[in-house]
């Protein structure tokens, strides 16, 4: 049983090094309205920038759950939610997806969210017949990917002016992920997370034997 | 039932109006026929009229949806639809889908620039996208310099959209409402006449009205008078003198300045005589078509760069050589200087603008429209 959530522990969880990756429950919603009714990020949710009622709001996931995949993204330390990964307009004739990521704004470019994309982008072309993943991404939301992945993606299309937001138009930039790049680019990815991780080990290492000297010294 | 409702445009060919429910069976007849499924918005999952005829309700309710029938019969020949309406960054999604016995005689391009203007009139949209794809481009051709001078390519998807055996790139254009402002008179005008100038008219061919409210009526009357009966005799094709160059730009610029769009409009789309008929040399319509292009293309580089196109002048045309070079002055930005190179032919070909300041463009051009 999931002690944030409440919900049993899902059988088709997605377990990596810093993030897990499972299916939604109504039990999560909670969390769910939380970033919805951020007024920073109405944007990402409606193009109207409507802030939802409760009962609007449940009415809107579940509409969105029946027409995506969508895993949530939980820390694995902590056990926390961080964000979310969702696959949207799914094209089987043409094979074609949308990808959307949502992280909160302090994993925002980190290894959490690069590791959940990571992940999710594996399990799409692995399960569904996709030739090629989009992502659109407004110009002030660069990084949201980390460069090492936004890196491997190529630019298709910049949609001048399209979004307003923080008192300006912000360009949208389509990034594009074709099937037969990936085992490459995930493949790198995989490395430098590795490397990341094993560097912030003995970081963490470094500085317990610093503290461990401070203490004998004192 | 259909003869009551009302009309968004009435153009010369084409007219759009709103949808019923008698026009269904239409509809799903439309999207039977396999040959044209990928062109059509989708109700997918509908294998029933039932079933169709839910999803296009649902579909309605999302967008707007008019159809497009023959301005003479009101026969149903198609359908245009915004999608995807964003009234918050005030953007739209528009598609245009002509039954394949009308694509070529240019209605689907009357019917999509009516409704881009009424969408722009009546939505306060700053942009309109369409995504077209790769094997359905030939409907821009039939207006010379639409896409050089009104359509902005913002994006190509590489190898989107599966048809006929292969996958095709889909190409997203952007019209924005400033250059659109500046271009409808002419192409509202050009596609009204079918791309035809009254002389190739039939009596009864010459008229149509708009509703929209944003569009200052003409008569048909105001329209014929103010172009020529019928067609100039075609004249032999001669080599010009250097200054018929010269006399071709100065004339250009002038009906320009002067808002004279349907002396434009002969330019464009026919031979013209400079002098009598009898010793005239005659300015090819390619010609100027080129330079309508290239005018537009500097305004929207000029609108790119911030330059307030009311201030664009244009000096007078210089000769040197096989060469005529005219400046023009965007404000205080800066200069752009063109140069059109002839060949013996005293055909264009090749243009090459420089410019300073602010503005700088570069353009070259050989007898292939330019981006």
């Amino acid at each position: 049983m999931n002690k944030l959530t409440g919900d049993p522990d899902s059988s088709t969880a997605h377990v990596g090094q810093f993030v897990t990756l499972r299916a939604v429950g109504r039990a999560d919603y909670p969390i769910f309205l939380q970033w919805r009714t951020d007024i920073k990020e109405l944007h990402v949710w409606s193009s109207a920038r409507l802030v939802p009622t409760v009962e609007g709001f449940e009415a809107e996931m579940d509409r969105l759950l029946s027409q995506s995949t969508t895993l949530l993204a939980l820390h694995n330390q902590s056990g926390e939610p961080i964000g979310f990964v969702q696959a949207y307009n799914i094209n089987p004739t043409d094979g074609w997806c949308m990808l959307r990521v949502y992280f909160a704004p302090e994993y925002r470019g980190r290894e959490t969210g690069i590791e959940a994309c990571l992940i999710f982008v594996d399990y799409l072309f692995a399960n569904i017949a996709l030739r090629k993943i989009y992502i659109d991404l407004p110009e002030f939301n660069r990084g949201l990917l980390g460069s090492m992945f936004e890196g491997g993606l190529s630019e298709e299309g910049r949609f001048r002016e399209h979004t307003w937001y923080e008192g300006r138009y912000w360009d949208s930039i389509r990034l594009a992920l074709f099937l037969e790049r990936w085992p490459e680019l995930r493949e790198r990815i995989r490395v430098t997370l590795q490397v990341g991780a094993e560097a912030a080990e003995l970081v963490t290492e470094k500085q317990e034997e610093e503290v461990g000297r401070t203490d004998v010294g004192s | 039932m259909t003869s009551n409702i009302p009309y968004i445009y009435e153009g010369q060919q084409v007219s759009l109006r709103l949808l019923s429910t008698e026009d269904i069976p239409t509809l799903y007849q439309w999207r039977a026929d396999w040959r044209s499924f990928v062109l059509l918005p989708a109700a997918d999952g509908a294998s029933t009229r039932e079933e169709f005829a839910k999803k296009w309700q649902a579909m309605i309710q999302r967008t707007i949806t008019l159809l497009a029938v023959g301005a003479r019969d009101g026969q149903p020949i198609g359908l245009v639809q915004a999608y995807d309406i964003n009234l918050a960054d005030r953007w739209c999604f528009v598609l245009s889908y002509m039954t394949e016995q009308r694509r070529s005689q240019r209605m689907g391009i009357e019917a999509t620039v009516g409704f881009w203007d009424y969408l722009f009139a009546h939505l306060n949209l700053r942009k309109i996208y369409s995504d077209v794809s790769e094997f359905n481009l030939g409907w821009m051709n039939a207006i010379p310099g639409l896409e050089s001078g009104l359509l902005g390519r913002e994006g190509r998807f590489v190898q989107h959209t599966l048809h006929d055996n292969q996958y095709w790139d889909v190409i997203r254009f952007a019209v924005y409402r400033e250059l659109w402002q500046e271009t409808r008179d002419f192409l509202l005008t050009f596609v009204r006449l079918g791309g035809k100038t009254a002389g190739q008219l039939k009596p009864d061919e010459a008229g149509g009205s708009l509703d929209s409210a944003a569009i200052p009526h003409r008569s048909p009357e105001t329209a014929m008078r103010s172009l020529p009966a019928r067609l100039p005799k075609q004249r032999r094709r001669r080599p010009r003198s250097q200054s018929a160059n010269v006399e071709a730009v100065r004339r250009y610029l002038r009906y320009e300045r002067e808002g004279r769009i349907d002396e434009i409009m002969r330019m464009v789309s026919e031979d013209i005589a400079l002098d009598t008929p009898a010793t005239g040399p005659v300015v090819g319509k390619e010609d100027v078509g080129n330079l309508l292009r290239f005018r537009y293309g500097v305004r929207r580089r000029a609108i790119e760069t911030g330059a307030p196109m009311h201030e664009i002048s244009w000096g007078q045309p210089e000769e040197t050589g096989d060469t005529v070079q005219i400046v023009a002055s965007v404000g205080h930005t800066g200069t752009i200087r063109i140069s059109w190179a002839f060949n013996s032919e005293n055909k264009i070909r090749s243009m090459l603008a420089e410019g300073s300041g602010e503005l700088m463009a570069r353009y070259v051009l050989s007898n292939t429209p330019f981006e």
